[in-house]
């Protein structure tokens, strides 16, 4: 069976989307032949055919402003115009797996992306599969997916992968990282300034309003 | 200031700035601007600031300075159109990295003082109820994101329909 991997994330090394799929491409090896596209890298009339033919298709997106990032949903929406196509509208669509994670630490703050990935299921007619929502998803690029604080999800992430090599559904999953909300905001809260010490900026340069 | 973005064509857009000149300032979100590349310079580098050089970083001075922000898009999936969505992707530096919670949910804190008033108005001939309420279920979002005192959602099916009905919104 040929799944394939959707990365999500315009950060060039993929970021946590990246690293989640990395950990999902591990749990299938042996099991399936895998292929990967990076939505924004590639774009959709690069990726679609090495995509094309999969059973399921994988795609693993960071949250941005409450939904889906602009490529990918420009990905989908030229995606369903390919299929919508005379010669393509019969062709066999793959079931289709998703996996958001967000910044905030409620994972459930990830469904309305996740609920606008089902609503193109739909309306393209590919079968749905199953979604994992995940919060404090920066958490993935800091640990390893075995990690005590990412250990939820990345036990979600097997469900998931269980699912999709047998081209199973279920309920949608929403799991959060392994620690306190409050000791998340703390370790947010100060890796922004470190990263702004490291730009030469002072910390309370960081609510600068440049435009008031 | 009453700001709008819109993914218009160009006699769409033509229509509209004739209906709100001098009223509204207008920001066409078509041709497409580059994707938010995810780097959160705009936060930690040039705070505020997105450090992509193309016109879609026009847009933050107007929003920082917008009493009201109205949204103009085509309906896709329940949500933005990708033109439009590349737009406020590219201008979270309007809010701060920090975090706050506000009922119950973690959300980020505004970096400018004034509250703003959103409108979404959505471009679809064929949109069904799951898509409608999506949207507006993606407007109370981006409003409790954005700070924003209320988020009104009306749908159209072209923006002929929207602007014969301009005087009602």
């Amino acid at each position: 069976m040929k799944i394939a991997l959707l990365g999500g994330s315009p950060k060039p090394n993929g970021g946590s989307s990246a690293i989640i799929l990395e950990a999902l491409r591990a749990s299938f090896a042996g099991a399936a032949e895998i292929s990967a596209a990076s939505l924004l890298r590639d774009g959709p009339q690069a990726s679609l055919p090495p995509l094309y033919g999969a059973a399921a298709w994988v795609l693993a997106a960071p949250l941005y402003v409450d939904s889906l990032p602009s490529h990918v949903i420009r990905f989908l929406e030229e995606t369903g115009e390919f299929f919508e196509r005379p010669e393509n509208a019969s062709a066999p669509r793959p079931r289709l797996y998703a996996i958001v994670n967000c910044g905030f630490y409620e994972a459930r703050q990830n469904a309305l992306a996740i609920a606008a990935l089902k609503l193109f299921a739909e309306r393209s007619a590919f079968p749905w599969g199953r979604a994992l929502g995940i919060g404090a998803g920066a958490l993935w690029e800091r640990f390893s997916p075995g990690s005590w604080f990412t250990r939820g999800a990345a036990g979600a992430l097997a469900e998931l992968a269980r699912d999709a090599l047998a081209l199973a559904g279920g309920e949608d999953l929403f799991v959060t990282a392994n620690m306190p909300r409050l000791l998340y905001y703390w370790g947010a809260n100060r890796s922004w300034r470190a990263l702004a010490r490291e730009k030469g900026l002072k910390p309370d340069a960081l609510r600068r309003a440049p435009y008031s | 200031m009453k700001l709008i973005v819109h993914d218009l064509g160009p006699e769409g857009a033509l229509a509209l700035a004739a209906k709100t000149e001098g009223i509204f300032s207008l920001f066409d979100a078509r041709p497409p601007a580059r994707p938010c590349l995810g780097c959160f310079r705009c936060w930690t580098e040039t705070p505020g600031i997105c450090v992509i050089a193309d016109r879609a970083r026009d847009f933050a001075p107007r929003l920082a300075r917008a009493t009201e922000l109205w949204v103009i898009s085509r309906l896709v999936f329940g949500g933005l159109a990708p033109e439009v969505k590349a737009i406020l992707d590219r201008s979270i530096g309007y809010i701060l990295p920090f975090f706050r919670i506000e009922a119950g949910l973690t959300r980020h804190v505004p970096r400018y003082g004034a509250s703003l008033s959103l409108a979404y108005y959505f471009l679809a001939e064929d949109a069904t109820a799951p898509e409608r309420e999506l949207a507006r279920q993606l407007a109370r979002a981006n409003g409790r994101n954005l700070g924003a005192r209320e988020a009104k959602v009306v749908f159209f099916p072209r923006w002929e329909e929207l602007l014969a009905r301009w005087d009602e919104l």
